[in-house]
């Protein structure tokens, strides 16, 4: 029993530190959010570079600078204030197919599945382009923010293939997130469809159907409205509505998704 | 554990199904459906094609284990090597030695995220502080984690637990009386050459 305890704590742990990957993502957007916010009111006041208590002060001595890989801090380190980041020009796949080819005939196995990864990456990468291309540019009043569009593809089946499309306005948002290729949406697909939902008598969420596909919206005082539509074996659809004032106009705001567009861009 | 092990390998077997097919055509396939647009079909191919990468990676492993292990001959049929595209393992390796009143097996388990923590996980020292059955080894230059157990029977027996990189090999014996045994057997097993086609 003590042997089984221990390994449940492992594996329990084991799926706890990729988890901090996500957490480090959102230290990150946080980071970035106080950055883009120090960034607006500097362009309304001005930049007070003589303030020593402003961070951005270059000839501020106690402007330390604690974002060492090992956690150490070093207060002479400048902070980073320049930079376009990484490019993310999508793999070629035609090139990793290829490369892919000439490494599985060389045995160089290792180098093959680096390329087969590349290229399933490339070709996710515009399959997700595509979709968010069918998507409508306004939703309800709501204008797409074209800087949150995101597609990634981490070419582990483990996690697929994730597009998402933000619609805000004022105080008021709808998000579109698409699921797709992942081996842990079969089983959730089967559980949305399945009508299982249906046997709770929790009103916080209940079976809906969108157009043909049968879906749960869940409702909850601080995130709003979430819709998840099963739309093929592996893809679901999540649509979260925020200040929608009923469950019948976030129904509406979702109807505008096109979903057999959708499907056959996914292959589905 | 071995439990758990036993339930993967029927899982993988389940999953993995069909015999793998001509690897080139994958390739072929997924370059033509690529070319007129039908990318889920060109994914769709890719992914067949990790997954035949996979068992030959997975071969080549084999092909480096120990024919035999102390007096312990290999078991032939028990040679296993399966690649599975659902992210939680992409390989899966397994070669069973036998003896009179004694038997080895390996598993070599590959190309899993999750590895990676489980990898850190059992370098941790936390983790043996408290069984005294427990206790920390190094082979060819790998930590690994070794347990002695002990059946209903009275027979003796050892398991060793040792990830690398992504991948995670588990050795088990019974019927093995001696710590240094396990570790010459151990030492038979070429770690660093694994690790290196297994990367």
């Amino acid at each position: 029993m003590k042997k089984l305890t221990r390994y449940l704590f492992l594996i329990l742990l084991a799926g706890i530190i990729p988890m901090q990957g996500l957490m480090a993502q959102g230290r990150f957007l946080r980071k970035l959010q106080n950055k883009a916010e120090d960034k607006a009111i500097e362009k309304v006041f001005g930049k007070e570079t003589n303030d020593p208590n402003n961070p951005n002060n270059p000839n501020n001595s106690n402007n330390s600078n604690s974002n060492s890989v090992f956690g150490s801090s070093d207060s002479n380190a400048p902070t980073n204030n320049r930079g376009e980041g990484l490019t993310t020009t999508p793999p070629d796949v035609l090139e990793n197919i290829g490369a892919a080819e000439k490494s599985f005939d060389g045995k160089q196995y290792a180098d093959a599945r680096f390329a087969v990864r590349q290229a399933i990456l490339g070709i996710e990468l515009e399959m997700g382009n595509n979709v968010l291309e069918g998507l409508p540019e306004e939703i309800s009043g709501l204008p797409y923010v074209k800087e949150e569009d995101m597609v990634a593809s981490t070419g582990i089946g483990f996690v697929g293939l994730i597009i998402e499309r933000v619609y805000r306005k004022d105080d008021q948002q709808f998000k579109v997130s698409i699921g797709n290729d992942a081996a842990m949406l079969t089983a959730a697909n089967m559980y949305l469809a399945s009508g299982a939902y249906a046997t709770t008598t929790d009103q916080n969420y209940k079976n809906v159907t969108l157009g043909e596909y049968r879906g749960v919206i869940e409702y909850d005082e601080y995130s709003g409205y979430t819709l998840s539509v099963s739309i093929g074996q592996t893809s679901v659809l999540v649509a979260e509505g925020i200040n929608f004032e009923t469950e019948d106009a976030m129904m509406s705001a979702a109807e505008n998704i096109n979903i057999e567009k959708i499907k056959k861009e996914l292959g589905e | 554990m071995k439990n758990i092990f036993t339930l993967l390998v029927i899982f993988i077997i389940m999953a993995v199904g069909a015999k793998a097919q001509d690897s080139e055509a994958y390739l072929d396939n997924a370059s033509s459906e690529y070319k007129s647009g039908n990318l889920e079909n060109a994914r769709f191919n890719l992914q067949q094609m990790l997954q035949e990468i996979n068992v030959a990676i997975g071969r080549d492993i084999l092909a480096l284990l120990p024919e035999e292990l102390a007096d312990m001959q290999k078991v032939e049929d028990a040679d296993n090597a399966s690649g599975i595209n659902t992210g939680y393992a992409g390989i899966f390796v397994n070669r069973s030695y036998t003896a009179e009143n004694r038997n080895a097996a390996i598993e070599i388990m590959s190309d899993s995220p999750l590895l990676s923590g489980i990898n850190i996980l059992l370098n941790m020292p936390i983790f043996i502080a408290g069984d005294p059955m427990q206790k920390r080894i190094k082979i060819d230059g790998q930590k690994a984690l070794l347990t002695k157990n002990t059946s209903a029977e009275g027979k003796i027996g050892y398991d060793v637990q040792m990830a690398f990189g992504s991948t995670l090999l588990t050795f088990n014996c019974s019927g093995v009386d001696s710590e240094n045994e396990v570790t010459a057997m151990l030492n038979k097993i070429p770690i660093q050459e694994i690790q290196k086609v297994a990367q």
